[in-house]
């Protein structure tokens, strides 16, 4: 049963994930492969608050949202003029400078040894079933996420991601600041990433730099480019799937260190072959521009 | 007639070709200025410079009094001036009412505060310009195809869209490039007839067309450019007549 | 006392030399790659590590190690071309769409390295390589030396090549633009196949190298292409003399970092570099003279 919550909790975290991604990746057709720092940020402030300080818990996932936004729009300005594989280098690179604070800054994030014993938010420290407690938390969150994005796609500012991911220059001719715009998918993606972080923290009580690499953010890239991407459904489906297929591994009976590589080779090879044969991915709408932009 | 926009000595030149030399014009309230010329007289040069696409290597421009050189390409188009491109930019994964709501200006919705706390407002704002939308996409004549993906579209019915897509924007000045090249006459004459109605909902227009006969139908006065310079101006016929004008085409 | 921290500087130096000459080695094969193929293309970090890894299956052969090393990794750069981006070239795919096919085949790639080969770190040298060199009063391995040497004389044939030969200018000027290059004639997929091969090539005698000078992991390719990737957007793409440069300057960067943050920051100011770099040059690959 607590497997099976587990898993639960796992599906609607890495949702969460997805579909705030996918606001960057499908939406204003950008892709970032830093979501997993993110992530790790509101990990390791919700970490780092619980254990150390008395800060209550919505304190501080509302802060951990707020820095995570304020993280990436502050590495988005410098960039704001880059586009499509060299933008997302450079996300590649602002990955792993985060990665390498939450490894060899010992005195702010203890390194590599992590950090142990994250209790339960203070609001349910009483809780009969705190697991149970969680997976609801978690049910919302991810609803919260969904809603979030749906509002925002169905909104104006939507429609300007969906023409600034098309024609910048079409944008600007109509008054439109695509810089502007996609700093605020940014930071909203990126808040959302928090979020979940906040959770994970909760969830699996010990955080460490691992759960927040390179390999992470391109698994939850994943997930968007498998389920469709510029879809509000797409990336919960890719997340589902992604999440389920290493326990189905599991039962093939793989031992637990190459069950990890072999996930990888399917993450992997399901990039390839959806970027050759369906680069929309399953239910999704955006095809990454596999069209030659117009110029 | 006070000018509504002007321009005084633009230049611009690319790795020594010469796009823009010492070109001055001006054009009033309520008027359709034609441009010809042959290709690379530097006509859609300069379109980018007045947008804000392309900086002048010196000259200023003014539009409704305030100055147009340096100010990015977004502001420039919230003053009021909206254009269509040589080679047509429309968005074409979006629907053909989409790219038109996408024209108007100052939509609350666009803000990411307003979206999630004055949603109330938001919504309203949305039902009136897509009333609004409807209604121009209806006296353009493309009413069966409002749900339709922009690349969709036929040709003609692209261009004719983003002509619709600059009456959305409510701007004072549009700047059409090319409006009916490469299209079939019954849409150009559609067309032509929405671009001379124009400075009757008190817009002015300045178009660059290759074709003449239409071109002289419908502007008001006219300016020959070659090689980046203006060669003549005036109203069609005094442009057409003149015997620099008449040597150009013959060559 | 100021005979040992000149000593220091000297051997100093001489690390960032070898270093260097190093990323010169990579960054070659990587320049090219990205000028002939106009995206940032992983398949390199891949080639790379592929190539050490069969050059350990020759481990008490060296020469013959280098030389499997080449033809596997050659061989995969020109799988890779043919099977994922030549086709998705033809669909007129985006960079960004041929960039994440190439994230994609590099994710499958190294994993299925670590199963057949498992994660530990894997020695192929033999006791040559750690020889000693005695250069003026400091000292380089048998392996950084022959890993110097090698990248000059690479260097230099690749500009030779570069200037002299005209299937070097072609691929340089028009490649992979496809419609222009295909009308003037320029048989664009022979040398896109080509260049995959080459460029595939080189990495993977560098990773050979690599392999010799500090041992195999399977995770060894990224952090190489990535450092790499620095050096050649610094320095310039498509040019053997902008890698050169831009080698010897992120060789020193790394050393300075070294020296006054700690080692286990080095990749991040790598990588700070990085950004920095490609905010200056925002097109990434406008190929330089």
């Amino acid at each position: 049963m607590d497997y099976v919550l587990h898993i639960g909790v796992l599906i609607l975290l890495y949702a969460t994930l997805a579909v705030s991604l996918d606001l960057v990746v499908g939406q204003c057709g950008m892709l970032s492969i830093c979501h997993a720092a993110f992530f790790g940020v509101g990990a390791y402030v919700c970490a780092l608050g619980s254990v150390s300080t008395t800060v209550p818990s919505l304190v501080l996932w509302v802060g951990a949202m707020w820095m995570a936004a304020g993280v990436s729009v502050l590495v988005y300005l410098p960039a704001r003029r880059l586009r499509g594989d060299v933008l997302a280098l450079c996300t590649f690179c602002v990955q792993v400078v985060v990665f390498s604070i939450f490894n060899n800054w010992g005195d702010l994030t203890r390194g590599p040894l992590g950090v142990p014993g994250i209790p339960m938010p203070d609001f349910m420290r009483d809780a009969q079933k705190p697991q149970l407690v969680l997976l609801l938390l978690s049910i919302l969150v991810a609803c919260v996420t969904l809603f979030v994005v749906h509002r925002l796609v169905k909104s104006p500012l939507g429609r300007i991601f969906r023409g600034i991911r098309e024609d910048d220059v079409f944008a600007l001719s109509l008054g439109k600041n695509p810089i502007r715009s996609r700093a605020a998918a940014f930071g909203v993606s990126a808040a959302l990433a928090a979020l979940a972080g906040t959770l994970y923290a909760h969830h699996v009580a010990y955080v460490d730099p691992t759960s927040f690499t390179v390999t992470e953010s391109i698994f939850m890239l994943s997930m968007v480019i498998l389920g469709g991407a510029g879809s509000l459904w797409g990336p919960v489906v890719g997340a589902a799937t992604l999440v389920l297929l290493p326990e189905v591994l599991r039962f093939a009976g793989l031992p637990p260190v190459t069950a990890a590589n072999v996930r990888q080779m399917v993450y992997g090879l399901a990039i390839v072959l959806f970027m050759l044969w369906r680069p929309q991915g399953l239910i999704g709408e955006y095809a990454f521009g596999r069209e030659a932009k117009q110029k | 007639m006070t000018s509504l926009a002007d321009t005084r000595s633009l230049s611009k030149h690319f790795n020594g070709v010469v796009a823009l030399a010492d070109f001055s014009c001006a054009v009033a309230e309520r008027e359709i200025l034609g441009l010809l010329g042959p290709n690379g007289a530097g006509k859609t040069t300069l379109f980018n410079v007045l947008t804000g696409l392309l900086a002048p290597d010196s000259g200023s421009a003014d539009f409704k009094g305030q100055a147009l050189i340096g100010r990015p390409a977004h502001r420039i188009a919230n003053m009021g001036i909206a254009r269509t491109f040589q080679n047509l930019r429309l968005i074409r994964r979006i629907t053909v009412l989409e790219n038109v709501l996408l024209c108007f200006k100052n939509q609350p919705g666009e803000n990411l505060f307003n979206v999630f706390f004055r949603h109330g407002h938001c919504k309203r704002h949305e039902a009136g310009i897509r009333e609004k939308a409807r209604v121009l996409l209806k006296t353009a004549g493309l009413s069966e195809k409002v749900d339709d993906l922009a690349d969709n579209l036929s040709y003609g019915q692209q261009k004719l869209l983003s002509i619709v897509c600059c009456l959305a924007t409510d701007a004072d000045l549009i700047l059409l490039d090319e409006p009916i090249a490469g299209i079939a006459p019954e849409m150009s004459e559609r067309i032509l007839a929405i671009i001379a109605d124009l400075p009757n909902q008190g817009k002015s227009v300045i178009v660059i067309e290759h074709d003449i006969d239409a071109l002289k139908e419908i502007a008001h006065r006219m300016i020959f450019m070659d090689a980046g310079r203006k060669i003549c101006e005036g109203t069609p016929e005094d442009v057409l007549n003149d015997p620099r004008v008449i040597e150009a085409y013959l060559d | 006392m100021l005979g040992g921290s000149t000593l220091m500087l000297w051997q100093t130096i001489l690390n960032a030399l070898a270093s260097g000459a190093a990323l010169v080695l990579l960054g070659l094969a990587v320049s090219y790659g990205f000028a002939v193929s106009r995206f940032i293309s992983f398949s390199i970090a891949l080639t790379y590590v592929l190539g050490g890894y069969a050059a350990w299956t020759m481990r008490g052969h060296p020469v013959a190690g280098m030389l499997l090393a080449m033809a596997t990794a050659g061989l995969a750069g020109a799988a890779s071309e043919w099977v994922v981006f030549r086709p998705l070239r033809s669909r007129g795919s985006s960079a960004l769409v041929l960039m994440l096919a190439s994230l994609g085949l590099y994710a499958f790639g190294q994993n299925a390295i670590s199963v057949f080969a498992g994660d530990d770190i894997k020695s192929i040298a033999t006791v040559i390589a750690f020889v000693s060199v005695p250069i003026g009063s400091g000292q380089l391995s048998f392996v950084q030396v022959l890993i110097t040497a090698l990248a000059i004389l690479t260097a230099v044939c690749v500009r030779c090549f570069e200037e002299r030969s005209f299937y070097g200018v072609q691929a340089r000027a028009l490649v992979c633009d496809v419609g222009l290059a295909t009308a003037v004639g320029i048989p664009v997929q022979g040398i896109c196949l080509g260049m995959a091969v080459g460029t595939a090539g080189l990495s993977g005698l560098a990773g050979a190298l690599a392999g010799w000078d500090t041992g195999l992991t399977p995770t060894m390719g990224m952090p190489a292409f990535m450092t790499c990737a620095a050096a050649v957007l610094i320095g310039g793409v498509g040019s053997a003399r902008g890698v050169v440069l831009g080698a010897l300057l992120v060789s020193v960067t790394q050393q300075a970092a070294v020296w006054v943050l700690g080692s286990q920051w080095q990749q991040a100011v790598v990588f700070v570099v990085l950004f920095v770099a490609l905010l200056f040059r925002p097109r990434g690959f406008s190929t330089i003279g």
